[in-house]
């Protein structure tokens, strides 16, 4: 084959592979979104839809800082209850509108995770004590009685003149619009190469040039994110709430799980572990809450025996094997 | 490249000015073991430095010290006069020192392309082409854990390549391979240095992969530099022959 005819070719091929991702990036963001603002039509129970709306966003976060980094975070509901009361401040003190209020919930994560840096010089199981401490911490501080004028300690939070099971519904579906951005973006930058080479190895990808404590302080910053604008939107969908309520470790723990069943490092896998869990758990958890636990535990259990991947590397390892079988055969 | 100038620099001094490394007088202690032991050497532009030595001799921990890995206990690094010991991996891949692995570690669930894309572009050469220099054209695609152990040594090789170091530090690149991947790594060398005029140490065992590529060499025995020199009368120091073959 001339040169020229096999360059013009494999140009085309390329240029065909560029249209497909990025027609698959479009609709990992679309899809979802899409999926969420129809949802209401066949299911009136706003508040249910929104808390899978949270659990989505939350999984996401989670894929960014543990499918990304590594890094584990037990104490990933510290930035949920951080957004959550940094919403009710806004509010309350600074007589900010509800979606301000829950950017400004994103917003006040952030600060908590600037605060919690030096947390990223632990690893493993460390870390993951570490913040789960930092969470409890904060928790503690949010629900001081001292600080009753601020964020009026361990009586709750009252968000009831800014209510609106609408604005709240919407608001959580472009927030989720913008977790899947997020994560698409992120797999397909450099700076979410560079993380997925220092998850590998962090000597190797400092020896590639990368700033290894800025690419990880990058992610940690923007899961934090992403878990602030999840508890404002929460905060804004329940009106009322406690301490307890948005710095309850189940949270951090749903999440992860609900992350890990999916597929962490993929950009759907969270959000279908989300949607499905949090289904099971709607369905069977809150009346019968052992049950859920024992099917819950199962889960946990058969993802670190069998399912390391996920529903995700299930799905992508067939997919795989029939390529290849595809191939054989031709 | 004469022989003579790969020498101890003096202690203290500011290095030549045709030095583009300087090692001066490094002491490297893990506890109450001294790895390296008042280690001094100079390293010209466009030359290749053998370093040398038994195993446990501390060839690694100077190169890991060069590189940012190991801050000095005492002593200094110099990069063109400026003082670089302690720094950061990252920021001397940026000013231009580089290094392989004796066991190589490639990103492994990305494929080769995506090893080089991860890393901070200073060469002039594309990856494309630096894929191809290194004898990975055509497999740009396979997963790094695909890859045969030379092939990760390849890698390993382009992957520091792409940052477009002046100084590049080869720790063990010739260990578990045949002949004549020797031979063609070796050939890898000698254009780096003929082509991209790349100043080079190169830590080696195999001394048939050495005289190939190797200007000079240094011997360290015990963490100390035992002798500074060409290849061939290094084989003739008693010293450097007592260390190698007792007696």
């Amino acid at each position: 084959m001339p040169e020229g005819v096999a360059g013009a070719s494999g140009q085309r091929a390329t240029r065909a592979q560029t249209w497909r991702r990025r027609g698959a990036d479009v609709a990992a963001v679309l899809v979802p979104t899409v999926l969420f603002a129809l949802a209401r039509t066949v299911d009136s129970n706003l508040l249910l839809l929104v808390t899978i709306m949270v659990y989505v966003v939350l999984a996401q976060g989670v894929n960014v800082i543990y499918g990304f980094t590594g890094y584990l975070p037990f104490g990933y509901v510290g930035f949920f209850g951080a957004g959550a009361y940094g919403t009710y401040i806004a509010v309350a003190h600074l007589g900010a509108g509800a979606v301000e209020a829950t950017v400004l919930g994103g917003v006040c994560a952030v600060l908590v995770a600037i605060v919690l840096i030096p947390l990223l010089r632990l690893r493993g199981a460390y870390f993951a004590i570490a913040s789960l401490a930092a969470a409890l911490a904060l928790s503690s501080l949010v629900s001081n009685p001292s600080l009753q004028s601020v964020t009026n300690g361990p009586y709750g939070a009252d968000l009831s003149q800014v209510f609106s099971s609408g604005g709240s519904y919407w608001t959580a579906v472009v927030i989720v619009a913008f977790a899947m951005l997020v994560v698409v973006v992120l797999r397909r930058s450099r700076l979410g190469l560079q993380l997925r080479a220092v998850r590998a190895d962090q000597v190797s990808a400092s020896y590639a040039g990368v700033n290894v404590v800025a690419a990880r302080t990058g992610a940690w910053l923007l899961s934090a994110l992403l878990a602030g604008l999840a508890g404002g939107v929460y905060a804004w969908a329940i009106s009322t709430f406690y301490p307890t309520a948005v710095f309850d470790t189940t949270i951090s723990l749903f999440a992860i799980v609900f992350a890990l069943f999916g597929g962490v490092g993929t950009v759907l896998g969270p959000v279908v572990g989300a949607v499905v869990l949090y289904y099971v758990y709607n369905a069977i958890g809150v009346n019968d809450p052992q049950y859920f636990q024992l099917i819950f535990g199962v889960v946990i259990v058969v993802i670190a025996l069998f399912l390391p991947g996920g529903l995700a590397a299930v799905l992508l390892g067939a997919r795989r094997r029939l390529a290849t079988r595809g191939a054989d055969a031709g | 490249m004469p022989a003579e100038s790969a020498s101890a620099a003096p202690i203290g001094e500011a290095p030549p000015a045709s030095a583009l490394l300087a090692v001066a007088a490094v002491t490297k202690l893990f506890g109450p073991l001294r790895a390296l032991d008042e280690v001094s050497l100079r390293v010209d532009r466009g030359e290749v430095l053998g370093l040398v030595g038994p195993n446990g001799s501390g060839k690694t921990t100077v190169i890991n010290v060069i590189s940012g890995l190991l801050a000095p206990t005492s002593g200094r690094v110099l990069l063109e006069g400026q003082d670089v010991s302690g720094k950061a991996p990252f920021r001397l891949a940026r000013r231009g020192i580089n290094r392989t692995f004796q066991i190589p570690k490639p990103f492994p669930a990305l494929t080769a392309r995506e090893n080089l894309a991860v890393a901070f572009h200073g060469s002039r050469l594309t990856d494309a082409e630096i894929l191809e220099l290194v004898g990975l054209g055509g497999r740009e695609e396979r997963l790094a854990s695909e890859l045969t152990a030379s092939d990760q040594k390849r890698l390993d090789l382009a992957r520091a390549l792409v940052t477009g170091p002046r100084l590049l530090l080869v720790d063990e690149l010739g260990a578990g391979l045949s002949k004549t991947e020797l031979d063609e790594l070796a050939g890898i060398l000698r254009r780096l240095v003929a082509e991209l005029g790349m100043t080079m140490v190169v830590v080696e065992h195999l001394m048939g992969f050495l005289e190939q590529v190797a200007d000079s060499v240094t011997v360290l025995n015990a963490g100390a530099v035992i002798f500074s020199g060409g290849l061939s009368e290094a084989l003739s120091d008693p010293a450097v022959v007592k260390v190698f073959i007792g007696g």
